[in-house]
């Protein structure tokens, strides 16, 4: 049979159309058993199509499908020496493309607009890809096949033994060419679709790539009709037709028969029985494993081959010429030392038996990268498994504790583990970029690469893709959109035509990949060139990534290391700054939040707004409900909290109060004693599996990794049948093998580690204690941050009622960031909506400071509006910006804002002026205007001129509203018309009324939709009032209801039962009904727009609206 | 005369009640004089044969005034009691419209605007006419809120003199008023100021009105108009009675008309 | 109480006003005039009623359709309104020749002069209003001022059915009170500034300094000159025919294919360029103005060169299509074409059909769009024969084969 040896895959981005899994289910369908993949300039699905033909049993071939101007040259993998020509060949190419701006998987020089540039990059990479491959063709051995049928190309190139000229079925007509430029033959399926419709899909997807409509894309950029499964597969009507090729079986070359020439080809019968054997040679001959063994970072590597060789050598630079397990080995001495004080046996121990398994897998150097790398930031916290590591401990990688708090090294790394050790590392979230960015230059930028993200279209990118390339405004998509939120069958149903076309493509594209993005913190430190293991190329950022994302790495035995974001890491540390700042010094190496009874009394109240990890709704009752705030629970609930575990937090409850109970089994009770017998860990299905089931120790890993993945499906089927019939030989009862497995399937989703959790659970006592403490500290750092679970003006309200005092921002008082200061926090100018960077940079610089100016001695600060006008260059919007968010008021000197803000605007126009005339001002137009000072107007206005007027309160309020994002004096519910005048219960006195009916005006916070055990969605919503803020639940029935009001957020009258479960208070809303917005400030002279009676409209159809 | 809606009228005083003259449709009395006249009103009017539409015309600058019920202690009591006085008859369509006239005195400020927002929200749903006499007021701001509380902009036929309102028409409820002053503006000028509303309308000024009052009429339920040009007054509502009369007949299809 | 001489009148919602004229079962219903049975039709005009109930103009008739539940749609008759338009207008010319049309249902006019015709302005105003009542059965919003700018701002403030024949002594202090957002030139950047400012009145915008209105923005001091209703600009009486030649066309549904889209611009120059040359004309640019779907408007020109004009339809052609190309840079449909052309010029003497041509005098060697004279000299032959036949049997006498491929689905207004 002939083997497809020129495919392409939705991995051809924004061209291909089929999944590999599609293109593999097919081709084992129609009784291939090989294929290739030979993507368009790329090899993004390698990873995926290899296990997809694992799956099916087809042997894969690893291909690459070369395309430029002057036509295509397939290239298949024979060697892995020639796979990592590809590779190399690939970034090479994808570097000139990204030096232009142009994503490395663009073809065509984008339709309509000329750019020069674009063009030319792209040009270049032709001709790239055209030297490189002539000289591979060149090559004794280039560990490749060059399969080609372009004609200039098999003109150009003299002939080789790895040179193919290629009769691909999609392109008949050009067979008598090709085999006349005497090049060997190799005939070949091609498949692009499976189906000829699909012809409209790649329009598309190319109409996207391009950025024009589907109207503009050419056929001629398509591929063609015949590239159809359908052709490829007529194989199978072998007996049909008198050719018969070769000796092998004969079908090769059946296709003939469906296509209408096998007439016109008699005359070539040899020419194709060659062409045929070719590809069966090649077939047998081409790579199909191009994986091999773990790639690590090393050390070595990184210590000796740059000038920071001593920053990266142990402690004091004596550390070159060492090996890795020696300097691992002091390392973790010198830190356990140090965390420890002396070095109990038991601490000796158990770094002796770490060390020996690592050093027997050889996972020093891994270590030791990343070591180095935590060096580079002030604070950072270990997470996952790696958290269990008394080395990562002593290094300082995780600051929990191992043997303290029972946290076992074997699921981290075990003998029998065979994948590669992960440890995952957060950095504070405005650190990291420079963190890896200093990781990439200290190992050096040839060995390091982020990892990418397969961004694949979802629906509702993939809706609006397509509704643009039918050139549908965004507007009219956004509306479609939310009329999808609110009632998608309605919204489809009821769409006209060209709509209900761009529904079924965009449906058709959803899932498929469209673009390179980074993954959050994924990177790759190889010890050789990265471009030999894995194609490179930038995102568009212009962050090198590699071709494949963190699945594809793994599968590639490539070893990641991920350095991830954390806001809260942010939080401690710019709390703690904020501190020294104030005069106050923690010792941060004596510091134990976790032994504070002042902090655990606040976390078993649930006042842990701002707190890492524990500050969402569905924590927060947890902790109202337990009542226990100590770390050892709260490594628990911030475990037990995950999606599908709803139903045993009940039951939780309920143990730790004391209710008596009986485990599912003896083994369990013993197993799970310190969590109430109820699983909570990640590795607590590994343990049952083992203790029950009787599953060896790396089976049992296997299902735990099996419950994380997203198609766990049919795989998951086959554990369980296992399981059960594992637990069944060991004697256990039927009914309880259910119900231990129902408790295993609450673990799908996500779960974490106790390790994890541990690691997690001091972040959140460090932050838990700092707000205990120093609460205008904290709060200050958690709005600087933008927080995590609120926004700011949610956390403005809980600094309220923490009695804190919100002092507005201002131009001499404040830092970037807010700081906080005995009760009150001081808002950041950085916080400012609509400031640049550049201005932010230029102000701080002109007063000479940022943080503490009081006390600098250059400080300079700003005397009156004209000295900042003079000093701070900003442009009218951020004019407004100044005046309007209040941080001008403390200079105005009893000039009222308006004043204010034309002293700024005129400081504006006379700076745009000096710059040189003509850039913003047009000479004519200044001087036309120069008559009107000399024309006298008496002041008509009844409303007080500009210079005047004091503001109110309540525009103060809603221009804070404006630039802020908040108000800072008053709870935002107090601009809204009548919301607080309304007959109503003050949220901070539900717990009076438990069951009754009441009414509350509320502020959306923040909302979670769930799904009921019946597949129904369902709401838990926070609001909050001037009080206190309140948790709802909106029940399906409501949820139907009440869903499109809610959409928009805002204000609302809640109605509903005030309901009471262990101490914590929600309400179940019965009713509910949107107040109307916060005027904006424009709209405060309550006029109509200017259209009056509305017959002018934004749309210029009747002339009336010109006028 | 047979077009439902279209009322024309006089100006009544408390000293010429018995002005109202038979051809007189509309009639426009002031507050106290309907007050004090409630209960003898239905066999005075009906007896004469006259108004059988009513516009009742509250005290100028309704601030300052508390005869609607002795002892209102505040603007709320005071326009619930107007209210009370006047809404069977506006349900029975003997009041046909509400006239509130503020005088020059009334300036546009913050205030003042406040205040009148309270008497319209008070007074929502009776026919309320307002007029102002000072110029500030015809703003589109102004406009824009009547129409949101479907309140008439009372219109006004006088002289353009410095102090009087502007001579513009606008509809923004489903009434129209308009009150015909005179056109003296040459006595103003000559200093003979108590002869500014002496003017008597000619017939061609008056037919020259007539399609736009069709017009008003096309548009809303109910227009009024009254004439307030002092003695002129019953001779000028009776002579625009006929052109009117005149106008709907020859319009009316009885076959032969003009 | 002497008062300016210039009149804005205002017909709101010409089309909606007209078919509640004509068919009074639509009247004090919300109803929408739209092309219904077309996919992606939009509204076009609406009754205040619809407004009410948030229908928008511009808006697709299935949203408009599934807002309000008994939403009526009306069919256009573009006829009609032009017939409308047009008593308008001559309902205008009764009282003076220097009639502006500022668009359909809006006219300015200047009846500086007439008195002794016939009378004070606020009469001629008011006669006007009664003139266009009797001959089209609308009323429209007349306001009366001594400038464009107050008499537009009357209009503004005195709708719908208002009459404001404002005195010298008014005009200012009315236009100084009203809100900035009623000004010409405010839009949706400004108006927070001025708000910020409290600058809320016309008034107080027009009381700022020259420095002041230029800090406010680039083009501050115009915009104060303005809310002074300090505007000279007179009433243009040219219509606009005579400025320009222009063509349009709305495409229902919205277009989205480049190759109709310039396949409509041909269609359109060319009865342009028939009428042009009618009068003995060549146009020295063409402009093409695009109306997105969204409401966005792009237009760009093709200019001849230097001393050159465009004149056969191969040349108005190729023009209109590369200013159609330049114009449609946004990946969006298009709702209406319009196709300018100006700069005219005249064309040299006409030509003689089958007779050789010795000399053209308006052609360079090679003219802009590099179209050979002599190339050009050979249509110019072919273009009289077809101008003579389109002339005589109308513009559909004789078509591109090409036009038969894109006769459906769009209407040529």
């Amino acid at each position: 049979m002939l083997t497809p040896l020129v495919t392409h895959s939705a991995y051809s981005l924004l061209w291909g159309v089929l999944t590999p899994q599609q293109l593999v289910e097919a081709a084992a369908s129609a009784g291939w058993n090989a294929l290739a993949l030979t993507d368009c300039n790329g090899m993004y699905g390698l990873p995926v199509f290899l296990d997809a033909c694992k799956e099916r049993g087809l042997r894969p071939i690893v291909g690459v499908e070369c395309t430029g101007g002057w036509g295509r040259v397939v290239t298949i993998a024979r060697t892995k020496e020639g796979f990592s020509r590809l590779t190399r060949l690939l970034s090479a190419r994808a570097a000139v493309l990204n030096e232009a701006g142009l994503p490395a998987y663009t073809r065509f020089v984008t339709l309509g607009r000329d750019n020069k540039q674009h063009s030319e990059a792209l040009a270049k990479a032709d001709t790239l890809l055209w030297c490189e491959l002539a000289a591979i063709a060149a090559m004794s051995d280039p560990g490749l096949f060059l399969l080609s049928d372009s004609p200039t190309f098999l003109r150009e190139v003299p002939c080789s033994p790895w040179l193919f000229a290629l009769l691909s079925t999609a392109h008949a007509s050009q067979w008598r060419a090709l085999l006349k430029t005497g090049h060997k033959p190799v005939l070949s399926p091609e498949i692009t679709f499976l189906e000829p419709g699909q012809r409209e899909v790649q329009r598309l997807l190319a109409a996207i790539g391009l950025g024009v409509t589907v109207r503009e894309v050419p056929d001629s950029m398509l591929a063609p009709e015949a590239a159809a499964f359908e052709y490829a597969r007529a194989a199978d009507n072998a007996g049909e037709i008198g050719l018969s090729l070769a000796s092998d079986n004969s079908g090769s070359a059946a296709w003939l028969a469906s296509a209408p020439l096998e007439s016109r080809f008699c005359d070539l019968e040899s020419s194709l029985a060659e062409a045929a054997t070719a590809n069966r040679c090649i077939t047998e001959e081409a790579l199909s494993e191009p994986f091999g063994d773990f790639v690590f970072p090393m050390w070595q590597a990184a210590g000796a081959t740059d000038e920071v060789a001593g920053t990266c050598a142990p402690n004091d630079g004596a550390g070159a010429g060492i090996s890795a397990p020696v300097a691992l080995r002091r390392l973790a001495y010198e830190g356990a030392a140090r965390r420890y004080g002396s070095l109990p046996p038991a601490v000796r121990e158990r770094l002796e038996y770490e060390l020996g398994i690592i050093e027997e897998k050889g996972f020093c150097d891994y270590f030791l990268v990343v070591n180095e790398i935590i060096k580079k930031a002030k604070r950072i916290c270990g997470r996952g498994s790696a958290a269990a590591s008394i080395v990562s401990y002593a290094l300082g990688i995780t600051d929990v504790d191992p043997i303290a708090h029972n946290l076992f090294f074997d699921r981290f790394l075990n003998p029998g583990r065979k994948d590669p050790p992960d440890i995952d590392v957060d950095f504070a979230w405005d650190e990291r970029d420079s963190v890896l960015e200093e990781t990439v230059r200290m190992f050096g930028a040839e060995h390091c690469a982020r990892v990418a993200n397969h961004n694949c279209f979802r629906f509702r990118g993939a809706l609006r893709d397509t509704a643009r390339a039918f050139g549908m405004p965004d507007e009219e998509t956004s509306a479609i959109e939310r009329r999808i939120e609110h009632n998608r069958d309605a919204a489809l149903a009821s769409a006209d035509s060209v709509w209900k076309d761009i529904f079924s493509l965009a449906i058709r594209i959803t899932g498929l990949p469209r673009n390179l993005g980074t993954h959050s913190g994924g990177i790759i430190i190889v010890p050789g060139n990265i471009a030999d293991h894995v194609p490179v190329e930038r995102t568009g950022s212009g962050i090198l990534v590699t071709a494949w994302d963190k699945d594809g790495v793994e599968d590639a035995g490539l070893v990641k290391i991920d350095l991830l974001g954390n806001r809260s890491l942010a939080v401690v540390r710019d709390a703690i700054q904020n501190l020294h700042e104030n005069g106050i010094e923690l010792d941060l190496e004596r510091w134990r939040p976790e032994e504070d009874a002042d902090t655990i009394a606040m976390i078993a109240r649930g006042d842990t707004m701002g707190v890492f990890y524990v500050e969402s709704p569905a924590m927060r009752l947890l902790q109202k409900k337990t009542g226990v705030g100590d770390f050892a629970h709260l490594v628990i609930h911030s475990s037990i909290i995950r999606p599908a575990a709803n139903r045993y937090i009940e039951e939780y409850i309920e143990r730790l109060k004391g209710k008596a109970w009986k485990p599912l089994h003896p083994v369990l009770a013993e197993l799970f004693s310190e969590t109430y017998g109820i699983m909570c860990y990640q590795e607590d299905v590994s343990k049952v599996a083992v203790a029950l089931a009787g599953f060896s120790s790396s089976d049992a890993d296997a299902i735990r990794k099996v419950l994380t993945k997203k198609d766990r499906g049919h795989r998951l089927e086959m554990w369980k049948q296992r399981f059960y019939e594992g637990s069944a030989a060991h004697g256990v009862a039927p009914d309880v093998i259910d119900a231990v497995w129902d408790m295993i399937m609450s673990f799908s989703g996500y779960s974490f580690v106790k390790a994890h959790s541990a690691s997690y659970a001091m972040l959140s006592f460090q932050s838990a204690w700092l707000r205990a403490h120093y609460p205008a500290e904290f709060m200050a750092a958690v709005l600087s941050n933008h927080g995590g679970f609120y926004s700011t003006l949610a956390y403005a309200s809980e600094a309220r009622r923490m009695g804190l005092e919100l002092l507005p921002p201002d131009v001499n008082e404040s830092a970037l960031r807010c700081k906080g200061k005995g009760g009150a926090i001081r808002w950041g100018l950085g916080m400012i909506a609509g400031l640049s960077e550049s201005t932010l940079k230029a102000l701080v610089e002109a007063r000479g400071g940022d943080t503490t100016p009081r006390r600098s001695s250059i400080f300079r600060p700003f005397v009156s509006v004209e000295d900042f006008a003079a000093r701070v260059p900003f442009s009218r919007e951020e004019a407004e910006a100044f005046v309007g968010s209040g941080a001008l008021d403390s200079i105005a000197k009893g000039m009222g804002r308006p004043a204010v803000l034309m002293a700024l605007l005129k400081a504006c126009t006379a700076r745009a002026r000096h710059a040189g005339p003509g850039l913003f001002e047009d000479a004519e137009r200044v001087s036309r205007g120069a008559h009107i000072s000399s024309t006298p107007h008496t002041r008509i206005s009844s409303e007080g001129s500009p210079s005047s007027s004091k503001t109110s309160e309540r525009r103060i309020a809603l221009s804070q509203m404006q630039w802020l994002g908040t108000t800072l004096s008053c709870h935002p519910l107090s601009l809204v018309p009548g919301a607080l005048q309304m007959p109503r219960l003050q949220a901070a006195a539900l717990d009076r009324h438990i069951g009754e009916y009441v009414r509350l005006a509320g502020w959306l916070i923040t909302a979670k939709e769930v799904l009921t055990t019946h597949e129904e969605p369902m709401e838990f919503l926070t609001f909050e009032d001037e009080t206190a803020s309140f948790e709802t639940v909106l029940f399906p029935a409501g949820y139907k209801q009440f869903r499109p009001a809610l959409l928009e957020g805002g204000a609302f009258v809640v109605e509903g039962r005030v309901e009471e479960s262990h101490g914590a208070i929600t309400v179940t809303i019965a009713a509910l009904r949107r107040l109307p917005a916060i005027p904006k400030l424009a709209e405060t002279p309550r006029a109509p727009p200017p259209s009056g009676f509305g017959y002018a409209s934004k749309f210029g159809y009747q002339a009336a609206s010109r006028n | 005369m047979n077009d439902e809606g279209l009322y024309v009228g006089i100006v009544t005083r408390a000293k010429n009640t018995g002005v109202a003259r038979p051809e007189a449709w509309l009639a426009e009395c002031g507050w106290d004089e309907w007050h004090a006249g409630r209960g003898k009103r239905e066999e005075t009017l009906n007896s004469a044969g006259a108004a059988q539409a009513l516009c009742v015309r509250l005290p100028r600058w309704v601030r300052g005034f508390g005869a609607a019920k002795p002892g209102a202690t505040n603007l709320r009591q005071t326009l619930k009691a107007v209210r009370n006085a006047v809404e069977a008859d506006v349900r029975a369509g003997r009041v046909m419209f509400l006239l509130a006239e503020f005088p020059h005195s009334f300036t546009y400020s913050v205030g003042n605007r406040l205040w009148l927002d309270r008497v319209l929200g008070e007074l929502e749903g009776l026919p309320l006419v307002v007029g102002f006499w000072s110029a500030e007021w015809y703003t589109s701001r102004l406009i824009e809120g009547l129409k949101q509380r479907n309140v008439a902009l009372c219109l006004y036929d006088a002289p353009r003199l410095p102090g009087l309102p502007p001579a513009v028409e606008v509809l923004t409820a489903d009434r129209v008023y308009a009150r015909f002053l005179s056109r003296n503006g040459a006595a103003w000028k000559n200093g003979q100021f108590g002869h500014v509303l002496d003017y008597r309308y000619t017939k061609k000024e008056l037919a020259n009105i007539v399609p736009r009052l069709l017009m008003w009429r096309r548009k809303a339920e109910a227009v009024g108009m009254v004439f307030a040009n002092g003695r002129w007054a019953a001779e000028s509502a009776a002579l625009m009675n006929r052109l009117l009369s005149a106008h709907v007949e020859a319009q009316l299809p009885k076959g032969g008309g003009p | 109480m002497t008062s300016g001489t210039i009149i804005h009148v205002n017909v709101i919602g010409l089309m909606a006003a007209v078919e509640e004229i004509v068919d009074p079962g639509v009247r004090g219903r919300p109803f929408v005039v739209a092309r219904p049975d077309i996919p992606r039709a939009i509204v076009l005009d609406l009754s205040p009623e619809a407004y009410r109930e948030g229908v928008r103009r511009g808006m697709l008739v299935q949203t408009a359709c599934a807002r309000v539940r008994a939403l009526k749609v009306v069919p256009p008759r573009p006829e009609l309104y032009e017939k409308v338009d047009q008593s308008l207008l001559e309902a205008a010319f009764c009282f003076t020749p220097l009639v502006e049309r500022a668009g359909r249902g809006h006219l300015f006019l200047d009846v500086n002069g007439t008195r002794r015709l016939f009378g004070a302005p606020e009469d001629v105003a008011r006669r006007l209003l009664g003139e266009i009542a009797d001959q089209t059965g609308l009323v429209p919003t007349v306001a009366l001022a001594s400038t464009k700018t107050a008499a537009k701002v009357a209009s503004r403030v005195f709708r719908p059915f208002g009459f404001a024949p404002l005195s010298v002594n008014d005009e200012g202090e009315l236009v100084a009170r009203q809100p900035v957002e009623l000004l010409p030139g405010v839009g949706v950047k400004l108006l927070p500034r001025l708000i910020s400012l409290e600058i809320g009145e016309i008034g107080t915008l027009a009381s700022l300094s020259m420095d002041e209105a230029q800090a406010i923005s680039a083009r501050g001091p115009e915009l104060v000159l303005r809310a002074r209703c300090v505007d000279d600009s007179p009433v243009n009486p040219e219509p606009p025919s005579r400025r320009m030649l222009a063509g349009e066309t709305v495409f229902e549904p919205d277009c989205a294919d480049p190759d109709l889209l310039a396949w409509r611009a041909r269609e359109i120059v060319a009865e342009l360029g028939f009428r042009m040359r009618k009068e003995g004309f060549g146009a020295h640019f063409v402009m093409a103005k695009l109306v997105y779907t969204d409401g966005a408007v792009a237009s760009r020109s093709v200019r001849a060169g230097q001393g050159a004009s465009f004149v056969a339809d191969i040349q108005l052609c190729e023009a209109a299509e590369r200013a159609v190309r330049q114009a449609w840079e946004r990946r969006v449909r298009v709702r209406k074409l319009q196709i300018e052309l100006g700069g005219f010029e005249p064309a040299g003497p006409e030509l003689d059909l089958f007779e050789p041509l010795p000399f053209f005098k308006a052609e360079p060697e090679i003219d802009s769009t590099g179209i050979q004279t002599r190339r050009i000299a050979m249509h110019m032959r072919v273009q009289s024969a077809l101008d003579r036949v389109h002339g005589k049997y109308g513009q559909s006498a004789i078509v591109p084969a090409a036009a038969f491929l894109y006769r459906e689905g769009s209407l040529v207004c």
